[in-house]
């Protein structure tokens, strides 16, 4: 039984001309203890994919069932209790509330589920010691290395112990040693059969997954399973795709006109109409409708 | 989980220490005005009560105007503030008739004239003469310090007696006993000086600690004529009801007026009502106002949460995603909210508490600091601060988590 499962999701902003579609029918279905790494182009719609699986947005349609139950109907309250106990997110910069220690930052979300001051400061230490900050409990974020705020955050992601942790470029802002900790810390996860969503740039990091899907202009282009230790067969070329500009792509598009006009003496069938998609004025990212 | 809203809010506040003074400045204003107010007043009252206790118990006084509306009951139920001006509406006859009701112990008239009294050429300008007679001594119970009061015998020469302010500022010193007191060019001598009568800076009657009290006779004679008579004093023996005595004297001296009734008969608890009164509104509208204050400061605290709001987006957008639901981020705001409104009232009772000492030291007035007016005005100042700093709370709680997160 999946964990996740996305049908037909899809995402758009605005109205009318001016509709951008972030996210465009998606189907996905995530198993329980997976590590899935997703890549692509900046406004390819991973972290829309993200944001829409960690319940932070809804979509515009298709159907969203996490662990089986629909969560279309629930209102901002049942979505936040679900992502306090099911989702633990951790993002590019770590995210800490500067006003709270390194412990109150990790109890946090103990708090809002109600747990006294006594169980959930025990319950935070104990996740402190499991990601090697116990000695650093009571500094505030302004006192932490950046590698150090990461493993912070991942304590805080975890200390409701989530069916899914949603870890959106977890390493980004870090270099090679802290993001290699933080890597390892979010394999122990892993193995003890958490599931792990991670959005990366970084080839190297799909070492540490099992599937990889690759994204582009808002739609699930490749959904590739791959061995633990070993870089996923089409990250680099992911990684190094280079969107086309908007003049490259409005060029494109012009000679592709061109070549469509016929020339003297050709024999003309019938009058070309252009392609209409799915009745949305789309405004999608240009390089999208230059690549079709 | 209050425990770090509040944790979050105090530093909220003191990250922001100039603003959140600018904020609190309302609600501590509000709360100074509030009290002081108050606490003046009750001051005010206290010592006009007291000067009333000076003159004794069992006392019942008839003025000259009406000045008080009664209802079936005998009880008070409209006061005219200004009906006693300028008239002189009882007469000596009166105070004989009123010597005859039953249950009066004793009474004696109260009249003043007008003149300054001096001393070596030197004139004390807020003195006061009463003309009197030896029984007024027996009606208001209060102690003659040094010396005695006139009796019979000593009223018919030129004795007085005087209050201890006078003797303090004009003879420059406590016991004047002996020296010559000088009305419109007439010597008298003093005979006795009067323990010190109750102040009061709001009062409809006289300061007697300024009064020369001389004989009737002696009073006329300055005059030319019988001085107006400012208020009879009434001692009642103390087994007569005093509603029964009022009605007594009034139906006595409304038959001496025949039939009209331009005077007032008042108990000894009665005399303070009107400055009682004139305290009470003047209280209640700067009450008013301050409470307008308060208000007002209200919507500083709404404002200050509304740009706190805005700058701490990202951190409303962490919070929900790590679990906080609607409720809980629209509570830690109120709560941020209140802890400025709690922090107003706590300074502004600190600065009002300060100010009454103050008061005390430079003026006359005697401030009485009661638990009412700073529990009422904490809890309206409290009240305040939630109420308005609820419009920021719920404008953060509606934030869509997503836009939060990318500011």
């Amino acid at each position: 039984m999946a964990l996740i499962s996305l049908k037909n999701v899809s995402k758009l902003y605005g109205f009318g001309d001016a509709t951008t579609v972030a996210l465009e029918d998606a189907d996905l279905e995530v198993l329980k203890g997976e590590f899935v790494a997703i890549m692509g182009p900046s406004g390819s719609g991973k972290s829309t994919l993200m944001n829409m699986i960690g319940l932070l947005d809804r979509p515009t349609h298709g159907e969203y069932k996490l662990d089986s139950k629909s969560i279309e109907k629930l209102r901002s309250n049942g979505r936040a209790k679900l992502r306090r106990d099911k989702i633990g997110f951790v993002f590019q910069s770590a995210s800490l509330l500067d006003d709270l220690t390194a412990l109150e930052n990790v109890a946090l979300p103990l708090a809002y589920k109600g747990l006294g001051f006594s169980r959930r400061t025990k319950k935070a230490h104990e996740m402190l010691e499991r990601v090697g900050l116990s000695n650093r409990a009571f500094y505030y974020p302004k006192q932490l290395s950046g590698g150090q705020m990461q493993r912070v955050a991942i304590a805080r992601a975890l200390i409701n112990n989530p069916d899914i942790v949603i870890a959106d470029e977890p390493t980004g802002n870090l270099d090679s040693s802290s993001s290699r900790l933080v890597m390892e810390l979010l394999r122990e996860v892993h193995q003890m059969g958490n599931t792990i969503l991670m959005v990366t740039h970084n080839p190297e990091l799909t070492r540490y997954a099992n599937r990889v899907l690759y994204m582009i202009d808002g739609a699930i282009a490749r959904d590739e399973k791959t061995r633990l230790g070993e870089i996923a067969e089409h990250a680099v070329e992911s990684a190094t795709f280079v969107p086309k500009t908007d003049e490259e792509a409005d060029l494109e598009a012009v000679s592709a006109l061109v070549e469509g006009i016929p020339k003297a003496g050709d024999d003309i069938p019938y009058r070309k109409v252009p392609v209409v998609r799915k009745g949305y004025g789309k405004k999608k990212n240009t390089h999208k409708k230059a690549k079709r | 989980m209050i425990s770090e809203h509040i944790k979050v809010g105090i530093h909220s506040v003191k990250q922001a220490k100039f603003r959140s003074f600018f904020t609190m400045l309302g609600i501590i204003i509000g709360v100074v005005s509030v009290v002081t107010i108050i606490s003046l007043g009750e001051g005010v009252k206290r010592q006009i009560s007291g000067q009333t206790a000076d003159l004794g118990t069992n006392l019942t006084s008839v003025k000259p105007g009406k000045l008080i509306k009664r209802d079936s009951g005998g009880k008070i139920n409209g006061i005219n503030l200004f009906a006693s001006t300028g008239i002189a509406s009882i007469t000596p006859k009166d105070l004989e008739s009123i010597r005859t009701v039953a249950g009066v112990k004793s009474a004696t008239s109260v009249g003043t004239i007008s003149g300054l009294p001096s001393f070596n050429d030197k004139t004390f300008s807020d003195g006061i003469i009463i003309s009197s007679d030896p029984s007024l001594h027996q009606v208001i119970d209060h102690k003659v310090e040094f010396g005695t009061f006139f009796n019979e015998d000593e009223a018919k020469g030129s004795n007085a007696v005087i209050g201890s302010k006078l003797a303090e500022k004009l003879f420059k010193e406590s016991v004047p006993l002996g020296k010559q007191v000088t009305i419109k060019g007439q010597n008298f001598t003093v005979q006795g000086v009067f323990s010190q009568f109750s102040e009061s800076p709001v009062s409809s009657s006289l300061d007697l600690n300024n009064a020369v009290f001389i004989p009737q006779n002696q009073a006329t004679a300055l005059n030319g004529s019988s001085p107006p008579i400012y208020e009879i004093l009434v001692k009642r023996d103390e087994t007569t009801d005093s509603v029964k005595l009022i009605n007594d004297i009034n139906t006595i001296v409304k038959t001496n007026h025949g039939g009209q009734e331009d005077f007032s008969v008042l108990d000894q608890t009665e005399t303070s009502a009107a400055s009682d009164e004139l305290v009470r509104l003047l209280t209640k509208m700067i009450v008013g106002m301050a409470t307008i204050t308060l208000l007002i400061a209200g919507i500083g605290i709404m404002n200050v949460m509304l740009v706190s709001v805005s700058e701490r987006n990202h951190e409303i957008g962490i919070r929900k995603a790590i679990g906080a639901t609607d409720y809980q981020i629209r509570n830690q705001f109120i709560l941020e909210s209140a802890i400025l409104a709690v922090w107003g009232a706590i300074f502004g009772v600190v600065a009002s508490i300060f100010l009454n000492i103050i008061l005390r030291i430079v003026t006359d007035l005697e401030p009485v600091i009661l638990w009412r007016p700073i529990l009422f005005s904490s809890i309206v100042a409290v009240a305040v601060g939630v109420l308005f700093g609820s419009v920021a709370s719920l404008k953060a709680a509606k934030k869509d988590p997503i836009t939060s997160l990318r500011s």
